[in-house]
């Protein structure tokens, strides 16, 4: 024999556990104590109910817990309060007695715990603890439903098989229609609650500026900054640029919007679609395999030099199609002045300046002095390093000739600056090289420490790529396997799962509907035109429902108004007095004698008055017997005590 | 909300009821009427059916696919004769405890109720009025009412002791009974007191159960015709059936 009041208990506390679990990081410490303990009390209380609260004493506890958070609730600390409330009412509520009301408490406080976790944390594990919390409180509600017959009912275990094996089939359906209504319910473009922890999950990447020297140490950290989905690419192009630093100011580098209004043009190579997700930043440039030709699905400006900034809040995830020409060619907008490129710093190293001279002399043509650059760098034995960087007052120079060791900013800024001097119009670009491809995504992952710079110098009117850096002595190290560094399997199928959590759930917003929209008919268009003969049956379930449909409606459109009525009035008397013929031979009328129902005998008296003078019923006729049929059994007349 | 009114909805199909009334219902008084409920579904067991009739209903928790089950349901039925149960209330708060969903079903039971027994003084149960029933009451015999206790000669059968007396006198004792071939009687409810003919049905109704119980034949006498006194328990039925009747075909 098995209780319904155990099985109930045993939901609870599961309920409970599944509601607070992806919560409890964020509560406070006294709600973090008191939930793990209000549990263990509860499931003690199973055996011992004296350690349970009476009802007077857990109302009481219960105000004190909203009194002691309440207070602290203001309109920009609103969120924390309220969750702990939500905790300790739910602990206090696990420790009292339990009735039919508080078990329904219980299950609707966990819900709104699981719910207020969304408003901290868009995890994909909220999604692993929703299945699971919304079965069991579905299930509860049914035992709930045998627990108000009788609270001490008690169940065989077929019966109680029975019981949980039906019940299951309510979550499913319901499991069904959620995902139905996630994918048609409109939806806003903002989450709802970000105005109240703005920009929280912004993290620093990229920075807007490169200044060579500001630090001497770079740290490396992995922190996704975007997801690229797209066929694998050669490691050598995978180049994201994001941004173009063009003008030199002091010993940094920083950007100036191009005057010219006609953008730069790519042309060649081949095109690479990438579906990308950007996570939240603080910084607006959006990253795309270079060189990145349009951008689609997302509000973005064109600044002309292949650079393209969000309108969009940057501080929430985005989302967006790129397409590149990977290997193309770069043509600089035709009425560009090489002299934009030219400009250099106030105060340049005399060595620099003078290597600088050298190169412009030596070399006649844009690729002579390209060239000497490169050689230049091979000669001086660089060698790539994010530690113990040069830190003087002129941090390039002693790069250069004295320490020579750097980053990317110190070989892609010296290297520019060396073209420049040389006369050969240069420019910085900042974005990401490399990434790591999980084949079971089909996606490119980019952290924060693959952020990288390189070159671009104007050559007969076309920008090409230079990236100095590779000319280190350690490049091969550096960019080779430590760059190429993949994930483990498991640490590629969580990444996976992440994704796919924020491509089809964080990220799913009305412009995905419209697409899913168009997708779904454009998939009917191709079934229609690849359907092979020997496929047919694949269309069978779909064509049996569609034509069950329309020979349902076929049934309705032909069957006359008369007769939609008269069977929409044996309903009703089926629904109410348990009969929809009259006994044998008995017509409408007798019918409505015997029942003794004022509804059913005017019913009679028009249905039978059109039916025997062979006449359709007039509209007004057909109105009135629709309301009388909803009359049926109201006015009838208690039945008299038989004898 | 549309998973559980489906549900709900499907809870009250498939589903059909039985009454199977006691041999014996009398008028006004409470009679459990048994409910035999048949669940016809082909996937699905029902679950907390409740079963209404006339204000008092019974509960089923579960009754499998194919199954049935069943339950009592005290019934007060009022006035004598033939009396139809046309409907029965099925109701249902499955799944969720939010909404309770009602069917009527068609039962079409016909039951015959007899009239309630109201005791009258066994002298009056006489053909025409006679007191000729009493004296013969005293005669001993093998299957009637204890007469009285008497001390055991040896020749009783052991089933006529009396044990309980025995344990307090020193010797056995045994009973005595009344003769179940007493004289047989014949009532005839016009002669019976009880005032208008529903008290002396009434009457009737409590004297053939008495001289049933104590086994002696009974008969009636009804307008234009005579059941001759009988025993057994068809017989008495047959009787009451009679008097449930009277005057009403």
């Amino acid at each position: 024999m098995v209780r319904i009041s155990t099985l109930l208990n045993t939901l609870v506390w599961v309920v409970a556990f599944l509601g607070v679990a992806p919560l409890y990081p964020y509560l406070g410490r006294p709600v973090q104590f008191a939930l793990p303990l209000a549990l263990l009390l509860a499931v003690a209380g199973e055996r011992r109910p004296a350690l349970l609260l009476r009802p007077g004493l857990a109302t009481l506890l219960s105000f004190f817990a909203v009194g002691l958070y309440a207070i602290q609730i203001s309109r920009s600390y609103l969120v924390e309060p309220v969750i702990n409330i939500l905790g300790l009412l739910l602990a206090v509520r696990l420790l009292t007695e339990k009735s039919g009301r508080n078990y329904l408490q219980l299950f609707l406080l966990s819900l709104f715990a699981l719910a207020a976790s969304s408003l901290v944390s868009l995890s994909v594990a909220f999604f692993f603890f929703l299945i699971p919390e919304v079965v069991a409180v579905i299930v509860g509600l049914v035992l709930l439903c045998f627990h108000a017959e009788d609270p001490g009912l008690g169940l065989d275990r077929a019966a109680a098989r029975r019981v949980l094996g039906t019940s299951l089939l309510l979550p499913a359906g319901s499991l069904i229609l959620m995902l139905f209504f996630f994918v048609i319910l409109p939806r806003t473009q903002q989450p709802l609650w970000n105005f109240l922890n703005p920009a929280a999950a912004a993290v620093a990447g990229l920075s807007e500026s490169v200044e060579p020297g500001s630090v001497s140490n770079l740290a490396a950290v992995r922190t996704p900054v975007f997801r690229a989905e797209s066929e694998e690419l050669p490691p050598e192009q995978l180049y994201w640029r994001a941004i173009v630093l063009n003008r030199p100011q002091g010993r940094a580098w920083v950007r100036q919007v191009p005057k010219v209004a006609e953008p730069e043009r790519v042309s060649g190579g081949r095109a690479v679609l990438q579906k990308i997700v950007v996570e939240p930043r603080r910084e607006r440039f959006l990253p795309a395999l270079d060189i990145p030709r349009e951008l689609v699905g997302v509000r973005a400006r064109d600044e002309g030099d292949r650079v393209f900034i969000t309108s969009r809040r940057p501080d929430q995830r985005l989302a967006y199609t790129a397409v590149s020409l990977a290997g193309g060619e770069l043509r600089a907008a035709a009425k560009v002045r090489p002299g934009d490129y030219l400009e250099l710093p106030a105060e340049l190293s005399p060595r620099l300046r003078a290597a600088g001279e050298r190169i412009g002399r030596t070399g006649k043509t844009a690729a002579e002095r390209i060239a000497l650059t490169r050689a230049l760098f091979v000669e001086l034995k660089l060698s790539y390093a994010t530690s113990d960087l040069p830190r003087s007052a002129d941090p390039l120079d002693e790069f250069l000739f004295v320490g020579k060791r750097g980053y990317c900013e110190y070989f892609a800024s010296s290297f520019a600056l060396l073209l420049r001097q040389a006369g050969v119009p240069a420019r910085l670009v900042g974005g990401y090289l490399g990434g790591t491809y999980n084949r079971l995504g089909g996606y490119y992952l980019v952290t924060d420490d693959k952020a990288h710079v390189w070159v671009e110098v104007l050559v007969d009117g076309s920008w090409q790529r230079h990236d100095p850096s590779r000319l280190a002595g350690n490049a091969g190290i550096a960019f080779g396997a430590g760059r190429q560094q993949g994930l483990s399997a498991v640490a590629q199928f969580v990444d996976a799962i992440d994704y796919y959590w924020n491509q089809s759930v964080i990220t799913f917003d009305l412009g995905s509907q419209f697409e899913l929209l168009q997708r779904g008919r454009g998939g009917v268009q191709k079934l229609r035109l690849e359907l092979r003969p020997g496929r047919v049956w694949l269309l069978l379930p779909g064509g049996l429902m569609l034509a069950g449909a329309g020979w349902w409606l076929w049934r309705w459109w032909r069957t006359p108004i008369a007769g939609r009525l008269l069977k929409g009035y044996r309903r009703a008397l089926q629904r109410h007095y348990g009969e929809e013929e009259g006994k044998e031979g008995e017509g409408l009328e007798t019918q409505a004698l015997r029942l003794d129902d004022p509804a059913c005998a005017e019913f009679a008296e028009i249905f039978d008055g059109a039916l025997y003078r062979d006449r359709t019923l007039t509209r007004e006729e057909q109105q009135r017997l629709r309301v009388l049929i909803g009359e049926v059994g109201q006015g009838h007349r208690q039945e008299a005590p038989g004898g | 909300m549309a998973v559980s009114g489906l549900l709900g909805k499907s809870n009250l199909d498939g589903l059909a009821v039985r009454i199977e009334p006691p041999a014996e219902v009398y008028d006004g008084i409470a009679t459990l009427l048994r409910v035999r409920l048949f669940c016809r579904r082909r996937w699905l067991p029902l679950f907390l059916l409740r079963v209404e009739l006339r204000e008092a209903g019974t509960t089923f928790i579960v009754v499998g696919r194919g199954e049935d089950e069943s339950g009592t349901v005290p019934v007060v039925l009022h006035g004598r004769g033939r009396q139809r149960l046309e409907t029965v209330r099925v109701t249902s708060r499955f799944p969720v405890n939010f909404f309770v969903r009602s069917r009527r079903l068609r039962l079409d039971c016909d039951l015959v109720v007899f009239p309630a027994p109201r005791p009258c003084p066994l002298d009056y149960a006489a053909a025409g009025g006679r007191r000729d029933g009493v004296g013969s009451a005293a005669r001993r015999g093998e299957q009637g009412e204890v007469a009285r206790i008497a001390d055991y000669t040896g020749s009783e059968p052991l089933k006529r002791v009396h044990w309980k007396l025995s344990a307090r006198h020193q010797g056995l004792k045994v009973k005595e009974l009344n003769a179940s071939t007493d004289e047989p009687v014949v009532l005839d409810p016009v002669e019976l007191p009880g005032g208008d003919l529903e008290g002396r049905l009434r009457c009737a109704s409590y004297l053939v159960n008495r001289y049933h119980r104590a086994g002696r034949a009974v008969g009636l006498r009804l307008p234009g015709r005579v059941i001759p006194p009988a025993t057994g328990e068809p017989h008495k039925l047959r009787l009451l059936r009679e008097l449930a009747l009277y005057g009403q075909d």
